[in-house]
């Protein structure tokens, strides 16, 4: 068959649906003459589930692309910047226990290795503040921009926090006006197959039958097509990752010039974590937490403990439970049927990686889109095969945060360091991570999700050792590496002059608007 | 500069003076001049014109570069402005329009003044009470020169408006684009700008034959070409910078 795919029909229409038909769209009309019909069913009765207000610094180009003014998005969605996270008692559980995963690369990072001169003489400073300038801003509570830079532009590498509420609702609005999206709203009620197994429409309650070339299901937990139709079967992760619940509430600020952390804090707990997101208006805040390890009332009295450090404001917060199975579809593409966001799969939000599965999901379809049936069966192997690896890598990375804990005061963290949780793959690394810190070479791949710096941030910054080489190193480079760490600290000291509060940004921001140049 | 600025009037004002020469104290030691629309053909004979940001609010405003380091005014010499045209917010010193200023510390004054009245920094180098030019004749009427100052006054908010619009509709047409100007200097130093705009031609030449008539019948189109053709005048400001590096040469020799 070779027929021609002319329209796309998207289920489900929270941050996946709308990421996903905004970059479809700017892309198919920078590229092509013809357009495609997009259209996106979304159901009036089911809410979105919004805890995902994290993002990486791939959402500046994946909104930049989609022809969205980042003045707009900080204006309309809550946002506030997020230079990384901060992980505290993560590594013993002391008091004075915390790193930074930075979002800026090692100085020289393209030349040079910094981490075995670290390693060497570590001058009584952490990795991240030896080789990078953002855990010295984040502490200064600092933007990671002037109100001159232009939007979408860095001093220090940024990504956002965002209301998910909001921030569908924006991309809805943008889809709709400049994109040329087509937004119905109706549940769908049947899925209607062709004989090649395809399916041919979906039977709405309000809209009657949307036919399309390609559906892309955005149904969230329900996973209506991918799960549903096709049965796929769901491959859980629940033996390696164990947090399974979460209980999540919002904190209003003391007053509304309190100021705003410019990166997640993550607070580990005895059996989970407690994340804390800043935006302009109010802080999200949840535990999650294995419910094999502990009961939700312990869990939620852990959360009202974190609160009542952080605000007396601590009253009367309605908590919110949500339930999570970490794992993720054993395909992600059947037949002309490709899932995006929970849909897929889910796992905790410990490196917000919710958000940026849904850009680079759509930003591969898009990239790749069939133009014909025929096509469509060798891109879905290549997204499957892309995709599933990417998939196994961040569950890696979220586990690298668990086996590498120090704590012993429960049987969660025991249970973490447990070799049966640990995929092969880690181990392999962690075995080799004890002879050489993590390179380029390790993660060649072109679909890497986490680049090697991130391994190195989260490996010394929870205090890993790794053996000096047995070939020593050279003077020069040595003396390279010298003169990184000094320029390191130099910058560090002039942003920190430099660069306004987080809260002083948002609020010029709010007031006069980025310049687009 | 500490400034204290009073409404202008000749009961309080009878007596005062206002020094018109040039010189690096009276605050002319800086190296650009924001401008207006409205001088833009004046000024493009003479000064490089650029767009920067405001560092406080980001926004764009239109000047006139007059010099490389930060206190470097290439034009003036000693008492001297070298120009055939001196920039309004120049010639404006040390009046102000209107009644609300930023730095305003008088009382707030009657809403029957709301318009058509200036202000004085009183605190101004330029005000004296023994030279210069007076304000007020012995009746109380206002000067010839207050008079010129007046026109003066009068022409600002308006043109300060339209540069407003005219900025904004350069940013609607994505014209303003990032520049890099690297001077090289006859002995062999160099200068580089920090956060100069200026009008991106290749997009200029891309606009619809609409979009060019709509910013013609704006009267923004050969604004549009005086910033461009202004560019030139850097040859300017490099000539003056050397003959002043030469100058200091023959001096040390």
């Amino acid at each position: 068959m070779t027929t021609a795919i002319k329209s796309i029909v998207i289920v489900g229409g929270g941050a996946a649906g709308w990421i996903t038909a905004g970059t479809l769209a700017a892309k198919i009309r920078s590229q092509h003459s013809e357009g495609i019909q997009i259209s996106l069913v979304e159901s009036p009765k089911t809410p979105i589930i919004g805890v995902g207000e994290g993002t990486w610094p791939t959402m500046r180009n994946t909104l930049k692309k989609m022809g969205v003014r980042e003045t707009d998005f900080i204006r309309e969605c809550n946002v506030s910047f997020k230079q990384g996270a901060k992980f505290v008692h993560w590594c013993t559980g002391q008091e004075d226990d915390f790193y930074y995963h930075p979002l800026v690369l090692p100085q020289g990072f393209s030349e040079i290795n910094l981490a075995p001169h670290w390693l060497a003489n570590p001058q009584n400073q952490s990795f991240s503040n030896a080789v990078c300038v953002q855990e010295t801003l984040c502490e200064a509570g600092l933007a990671p921009k002037l109100i001159t830079t232009p939007e979408y532009a860095a001093v220090a590498n940024y990504a956002y926090h965002l209301d998910a509420g909001a921030f569908a609702e924006f991309l809805r609005k943008h889809c709709t006006t400049n994109l040329g999206v087509t937004h119905l709203l109706a549940d769908v009620i049947h899925v209607n197959t062709a004989n090649n197994g395809d399916i041919s429409s979906i039977t709405t309650d309000t809209q009657g039958d949307i036919a399309g070339d390609l559906f892309i299901d955005c149904s969230g937990f329900n996973s209506l097509l991918l799960g549903k139709h096709y049965e796929v079967p769901f491959i859980s992760c629940k033996d390696v990752l164990f947090i399974d619940t979460a209980l999540a509430v919002h904190l209003p600020y003391e007053n509304d010039q309190s100021p705003i952390a410019s990166h997640t804090i993550s607070t580990a707990q005895d059996s989970g974590w407690i994340w804390d997101i800043g935006l302009p208006t109010r802080r999200g805040i949840g535990h999650v937490f294995s419910s094999a390890h502990t009961s939700t009332e312990q869990a939620e009295e852990k959360l009202h403990q974190y609160i009542r450090q952080q605000s007396s404001n601590s009253e009367h917060l309605s908590v919110r439970k949500i339930p999570i199975t970490p794992g993720y579809r054993a395909k992600f593409w059947e037949k002309n049927c490709v899932a995006v966001g929970l849909s897929a799969g889910f796992l905790e939000p410990l490196e917000a990686s919710a958000l940026v599965l849904i850009e680079i999901s759509a930003a591969m379809i898009a990239d790749q889109l069939p133009t014909t049936r025929t096509a469509m069966d060798i891109i879905a192997k290549r997204f499957n095969e892309t995709f599933l690896y990417r998939w196994q890598r961040i569950i890696d990375f979220l586990k690298l945060h668990y086996t590498l804990s120090k704590r012993d005061d429960s049987d969660f963290w025991r249970d973490n360091r447990c070799l049966s949780s640990i995929p092969e793959s880690l181990q392999e690394l962690m075995i080799l991570w004890r002879y050489q810190p993590p390179w380029h070479m390790d993660f060649d791949r072109a679909a890497e999700v986490f680049p090697a710096a991130s391994y190195q941030y989260l490996l010394y910054g929870m205090g890993y050792t790794t053996e000096a080489s047995t070939l020593g190193m050279s003077q020069h480079n040595q003396q390279l590496a010298q003169v990184l760490f000094n320029k390191n600290a130099t910058l560090a000291q002039q942003l920190k002059s430099q660069l306004p509060s987080n809260r002083a940004l948002i609020n010029k921001i709010k007031e006069y608007g980025l310049q687009p140049v | 500069m500490s400034t204290s600025i009073e409404i202008l009037s000749h009961q309080t004002h009878a007596q005062l003076k206002v020094i018109t020469e040039h010189g690096a104290e009276y605050g002319e030691n800086i190296n650009n001049i924001p401008v207006l629309i409205h001088e833009l053909k004046n000024l493009a004979q003479e000064y490089p014109l650029c767009f920067m940001k405001d560092p406080d609010t980001g926004q764009f405003n239109l000047y006139a570069l007059l010099g490389f380091a930060p206190e470097e005014n290439l034009y003036l010499d000693q008492h001297q402005w070298n120009a055939n045209y001196i920039p309004l917010h120049i010639q404006r010193q040390p009046f102000i329009v209107g009644r609300c200023h930023a730095t305003e510390n008088t009382q707030a004054p009657n809403t029957e003044h709301d318009s058509g009245f200036i202000s004085i920094n009183t605190q101004s180098k330029r005000i004296s009470h023994t030279q210069g030019e007076s304000l007020f004749n012995s009746d109380g009427t206002p000067t010839a020169y207050l008079n010129s100052i007046n026109e003066l006054l009068s022409q600002l908010t308006p043109s300060e408006t339209m540069t407003k619009v005219f900025i904004a509709q350069l940013l609607n047409h994505q014209l303003l684009e990032s520049a890099r100007i690297n001077i090289a200097l006859n002995d062999g130093s160099s200068f580089s700008y920090e956060g100069i705009y200026t009008i991106n031609t290749d997009r200029l030449n891309g606009l619809s034959e609409v979009e060019i008539n709509r910013l013609q019948e704006q009267h923004f189109l050969a604004p549009i070409k005086f910033i461009i053709q202004s560019l030139q005048q850097l040859q300017r400001l490099i000539d003056f910078k050397n003959n002043r590096l030469q100058g200091s040469t023959h001096e040390t020799a």
